[in-house]
């Protein structure tokens, strides 16, 4: 039997130790020695975690007593903590070349791996305390890493206007959780699953919850930092927080939203309008990035995470509310599949903006001419992401729009029109992908380009490991949907909101 | 047989699969061994196809079915049903398919990024195999959605031109459209029938129930997805007004015009609406619906056809305009026979046709028809084939064009839809005016060239001579396609090949249709003092820009554009407003809150 | 007092430091809103009482620290960048 904490604690351990490492970088002139650490804690916690979801998946959840307060790894955890750990250990391969000439590989790979650590404890709380903790566990490494580049005036600015906004949600679900603590005088899990009941008290503590983790997970109009903070970050760290950490956010928020099983409050109804709302603005102000000149490619994807976020609550929403079981699976797949295919494509942006030195999109033209595997996978994770088959991002968003249109058989024509809805931002965004392949493969004549190098090896290593994910879980979906099936058992076990 | 069925349809599928997959490998050996595979998987790949069609064609009154599990954890199946109009439909595309990928080997010579060429072409092959054999219709819509790719992919071959890339993202848009529309359905379709026949999702899905217990669905359901399969498989079948992608799709190299272009992809979406006739028969006024749609995209389609002056766009336009015919023939009650025979003789026809053109075009250097003529002299194989080709689409006896047209204007006669039958009539003409001026402008008359032609290569050669043969002799097998339809319960009516041309000349419609050739040639005749006319003018001058509806689309995006340029101005990166967001949402949760009844 | 009356006064501490980030162009009085808005959640919990509430007040003084420790730490960047401490010489990502 593993222990459940495990991976945390090697991450944990990992992070100090990179620290102590990242000084000895300075004293021994060596260089890769915080990165490698990093590596090497993030690989063991990876096939910790791997191990540790055998067990679970066979042997049911697994708890952990600190004190009193109870560490569970249940399918749902496992799901978070797989991804997370499997990003993580590719983005810190990626950084290993990309930040090699960055000051404060101390301070990186240990942020990174706290950072992890946080996603990792948000699957195992079961209290919404300890929620909370990990949930800022997770969040300030991630201030601090926004910003690591601070002689950019657009990682401060982005930082500085993430922080606010990420401290003003802390603050609204510090107070939702303390009216759920008002109300019923207990905070976990099994004391609050099932006996709520609507109250007044407890109606304004959902609002305050959703407002509060809504804004990690980006939920539209509390999403304006995302744009900033995603597009400033060092691309590595641009690929962690669009894959995982908004997805954590989520996470955290469904956790929350759980305890209000049975209570007879709109929950799902509320996830799939601000669903089809987070959407619909995402992929709009994506699309706008292209009506000006000098549109920033990280920026594109930065939006489109917005989008993709709409998709995954979408699909939570329509679980959560009708018990459709399909939308569940859709939504915790698309949140698996959305981590690789925009992880890869915020790397492989990267690998172009670090060869290129340049962030805009008009002088990207042909790129993918010379760049050819870089470019390569950069398609591949724009048509993913554009769902395409046989590519993930096909797999996840039509489990997500079958979710949607099931609704059907609930609602009748607001079902058609929820569906409608998805469904044409599933165009809109065409409108945005394809250009960008189109510009990656124009003819051009400027010299910079047709010198450009692909990646180094290493980096290479880090986008094919996820090209290979979002191929392969385009065509063999059951790889992930094994994760995601358990998972989708609790919350189906835990009944409709 | 010499080979275990479920063996042959499962090879169908992987020889194309893994071709694709082994391409790049190979291609890191050396060109030509890469170039060699791709060929020989694709003669493989038809040749399965091909063992396998006596089997179903004769004798058989089940289809085959077969089922694998593709991801358990959801109950998804990977389940085929092959009936002799799928196995019809795999033939044309591997049969095709093998031909073009031969005459890629020359024409696509020389070009870059042909591994990327040849593994799409095979992913292409495969995928249309894999949805006209497969019977779920999620599976299917995988499938639909992976020619798609194939097809955007392959438009936008030539990098190089930025034309190429954006009528790519054309194609794909459009389809989209039509595809939206056609998932809905789909999702429709399941959740009626979930609940109607008390099945769960996945067995909710496959075409082959749904059909047999057509009677439990409720209408309702029926008809939204009616409506939403036929919006679908305009997209695809490039039918007016979603038609628009099909003429910029030209673009691609001439081999993946005769391929996907003509042949396979576009068909699909007259696949789907033959394939779900049977759920849809029943539903008010769709069937009206495919008369009207399939009706105007054919007429349309001709006149635009009549005026072009771009070889490829001449024959996109009657692409668009048979396929109308084929919805049209569809929306007749017992038109299936009629509709999947045009479609056969018209995949082999229109393939011949565009590799003739690719000849030509090889050769000349140009696709403007004005710059070419008098080719007959120095490509006498290209010419005589495209000749054949050619006279099919116009009409003439006993080419198969004729047969499977006169087919499709016989059953309209038959049902008594003598209105929807003039129109076709019309468009029958039409179709031997522009194709007589076609071959006239690039073969016949005085040379306009600033460059001497030469004779197609024998890989390109090869091809042509066998699908014109094809367009020769297809039509004789009008007898055991109509009789597997009727062993399969398709259609109502088994004809023999005798029995079939005695009632062809039985009804008068065959003299319409003779007719009709021949006003077409007349009407060639008289072109030029028609276009010195000034309505004819300008009659021409709306016909060239495709009756406006390019512009109509256009006028769409540069909305779309000003608006989210618009809507960009409320993101104004002040953080206050940020703030206010956060109110904002506080504020807009707490109506959702009263909206949805939860309220205080 | 009743309860109802404390959690008035959290729900006022907590929109008056809403309503100071709203308002302030200033990153050190974004900053006190915060902190403002933090002590609103911590108001509320001791409200309820009990032992999970004395953890949580610890606990979310200790973070809210480290927030300000960072928030300032960035806007000492933000000084040495633009030579001011307010947003609005931070308007330049927008759209």
């Amino acid at each position: 039997m593993i222990n459940p904490v495990l991976p945390l604690v090697f991450l944990l351990a990992g992070s100090i130790l990179a620290y102590a490492l990242g000084r000895a970088e300075h004293v021994f002139k060596k260089k890769y020695l915080a990165a490698g650490i990093g590596l090497v804690f993030f690989s063991s916690a990876l096939i910790l975690q791997v191990l540790l979801a055998t067990q679970v998946w066979v042997n049911g959840p697994s708890d952990f007593y600190i004190g009193d307060t109870l560490l569970r790894m249940d399918a749902l955890a496992v799901f978070l903590g797989l991804i997370a750990l499997l990003l993580g250990t590719i983005v810190n391969i990626y950084s290993i070349i990309y930040m090699k000439n960055d000051a404060g590989q101390e301070y990186y790979y240990t942020l990174l791996q706290l950072m992890v650590a946080g996603i990792l404890g948000i699957g195992l709380a079961t209290d919404l305390l300890v929620l909370y903790l990990f949930f800022e566990m997770m969040s300030i490494p991630s201030y601090a890493l926004v910003v690591f580049r601070r002689h950019e005036w657009m990682a401060i600015e982005a930082g500085m206007k993430y922080i606010v906004m990420g401290a003003v949600g802390s603050a609204f679900a510090f107070f939702g959780i303390s009216l759920v603590y008002v109300q019923t005088g207990t905070l976990s899990y099994n004391g609050l699953i099932g006996m709520l009941i609507s109250t007044p008290l407890l109606q304004t503590a959902l609002l305050f919850l959703i407002i509060g983790f809504g804004v990690k997970a980006a939920i539209v109009p509390l999403h304006t930092w995302l744009p900033d903070a995603h597009s400033a970050a060092p691309s590595g760290i641009s690929a962690m927080l669009s894959g995982i950490v908004i997805g954590a956010g989520f996470f955290t928020l469904l956790r929350a939203l759980l305890i209000f099983t049975g209570s007879s409050l709109p929950v799902g109804e509320m996830l799939i309008i601000i669903a089809l709302l987070t959407m619909s603005v995402g992929n709009i102000m994506a699309y706008s990035q292209l009506t000006h000149a000098q549109s920033d490619i990280k920026r594109i994807l930065a939006y489109s995470s917005v989008a993709q976020m709409g998709y995954i609550i979408l699909g939570v929403g329509v679980g959560l509310a009708y018990g459709i079981r399909i939308g569940y699976e859709g939504g915790l797949f698309h949140i698996m599949t959305h981590a690789f295919m925009k992880g890869l494509a915020f790397l492989c942006a990267g690998a172009i903006i670090h060869e290129l030195g340049t962030r805009y999109l008009d002088e990207m033209d042909g790129i993918g001419l010379s760049m050819k595997l870089t470019g390569f996978a950069f398609t591949l994770s724009l048509l993913s992401l554009a769902g395409v088959p046989p590519l993930s991002g096909f797999m996840s968003e039509w489990m997500v729009f079958s979710g949607g249109i099931l609704t059907y058989g609930v609602i009748g024509w607001w079902g058609i029109a929820i569906a409608v809805i998805a469904l044409l931002n599933a165009l809109l965004s065409l409108g945005y992908y394809l250009p960008i392949i189109k510009t990656l493969y124009l003819p051009s004549d400027h010299k910079k380009i047709a010198k450009a190098k692909d990646a180094s090896p290493v980096m290479l290593v880090a986008i094919g490991l996820l090209a290979a994910f979002t191929i392969l879980l385009g065509i063999w979906p059951e790889v992930g949907l094994q994760v995601v099936k358990p998972a989708v058992d609790i919350l189906m076990s835990l009944g409709g909101v | 047989m010499f080979l275990d069925n479920e063996l042959l349809v499962w090879l169908c599928l992987i020889f194309p699969f893994v071709g694709t997959a082994l391409v790049p490998v190979l291609a890191r050996v050396g060109q030509s061994i890469r170039t060699a595979f791709a060929v020989i998987i694709g003669f493989c790949t038809a040749g399965s196809v091909l063992l396998l069609l006596p089997d179903i064609w004769i004798g058989r009154t089940e289809g085959l079915s077969y089922t694998v599990s593709w991801a358990p954890s959801i109950g998804l199946v990977f389940s085929v049903y092959i009936d002799p109009l799928s196995v019809m439909m795999a033939a044309v595309a591997g049969g095709i398919g093998s031909l073009v990928l031969l005459y890629s080997v020359k024409y696509m010579a020389g070009q870059e990024g042909l591994t990327r060429y040849y593994a799409l072409v095979l992913l292409f092959i495969g995928s249309m195999i894999g949805l006209v054999f497969v019977d779920n219709l999620l599976v299917l819509y995988f499938f639909w959605e992976a020619v798609g790719l194939c097809s955007y992919a392959l438009i936008g071959f030539y990098t190089k031109d930025p034309k190429a890339a954006k009528a790519g993202i054309k194609a794909l848009v459009i389809t989209r459209v039509g595809d939206i529309a056609f998932l809905i359905g789909i999702f429709v379709l399941a959740s009626g029938a979930m609940t109607a026949l008390g099945v769960d999702f996945w067995q909710a899905l496959s075409i082959h129930s749904l059909i047999q217990n057509v009677a439990s669905i409720p209408l309702q359901t029926l008809s939204i997805a009616g409506f939403c399969f036929l919006l679908g498989a305009m997209g695809k079948s490039a039918q007016v007004p979603l038609h628009v992608w099909l003429p910029d799709a030209m673009e691609a190299p001439t081999t993946i015009s005769a391929l996907i272009h003509a042949a396979t992809m576009v068909n699909a979406g007259v696949y789907l609406l033959a394939r779900s006739l049977p759920l849809f028969m029943d539903v008010p006024y769709w069937m009206t619906a495919l008369l009207v749609v399939g009706g105007i995209t054919a007429f349309l389609a001709a006149t635009m056809a009549l005026v072009e002056h771009d070889l490829k766009r001449v024959l996109a336009y009657s692409t668009v305009s048979q396929l109308g015919y084929m919805v049209f023939a569809l929306g007749l009650v017992s038109g299936f026979t009629a509709a999947t025979f045009h479609l056969m003789s018209h995949a082999i026809f229109k393939a011949l046709l565009f590799l003739g053109a690719g000849a030509v075009i090889h050769s000349v250097g140009t696709r403007n028809m004005y710059q070419m003529g008098g080719l007959k002299k120095d490509m006498k194989i290209t010419y005589l084939a495209m000749l054949i080709g050619g006279l099919s689409l116009a009409g003439l006896i006993p080419l198969s064009g004729f047969w499977s047209k006169d087919m499709i204007l016989a059953t309209a006669w038959e049902t008594g839809n003598y209105l929807p039958l003039l129109l076709m009539v019309l468009t029958a003409i039409l179709t031997a005016a522009y194709t007589l001026r076609m071959i006239n402008l690039v073969f016949w008359g005085e040379s306009r060239r600033d460059k001497t032609a030469h004779e197609a290569a024998w890989q390109m050669s090869v091809p042509l001579i066998l699908l014109a043969f094809g367009t020769l002799v297809a039509w004789l097998g009008v007898g055991f396609l109509s009789r597997a339809y009727h062993s399969f319960d398709l259609s109502e009516h088994a004809l023999t090949l005798s029995a079939f041309l005695l009632e062809t000349f039985e009804t008068p419609v065959v003299w319409i249709s003779i007719a009709a050739f021949l006003i077409g040639l007349a009407l060639f005749k008289i072109r030029k003092q028609y276009a010195a006319n000034s309505a004819g003018e300008k009659t021409i001058i709306v016909a060239r820009n495709g009756y406006g509806f390019d512009a109509f689309y256009g006028n769409i995006i540069r909305c779309l554009r000003w608006f989210s340029a618009q809507f960009r101005k409320t993101h104004t990166g002040d953080l206050n407003y940020n703030i206010v967001g956060i109110a904002l949402g506080f504020l807009l949760l707490i109506f959702f809150l009263f909206l949805l009844g939860g309220g205080w | 007092m009743g309860i109802e009356m404390y959690l008035a006064f959290a729900v006022v501490f907590l929109f008056l430091g809403l309503y100071c980030i709203l308002t302030k162009k200033s990153i050190i009085k974004s900053a006190i809103g915060i902190s403002i808005m933090v002590k609103g959640g911590s108001l509320s919990f001791l409200v309820a009482g009990g032992a999970t509430a004395q953890v949580a007040v610890v606990l979310i003084i200790v973070i809210d620290a480290i927030i300000a420790a960072v928030l300032l730490s960035m806007a000492v960047n933000v000084y040495k960048h633009t030579g001011r401490l307010d947003f609005e010489a931070l308007k330049r990502l927008w759209g």
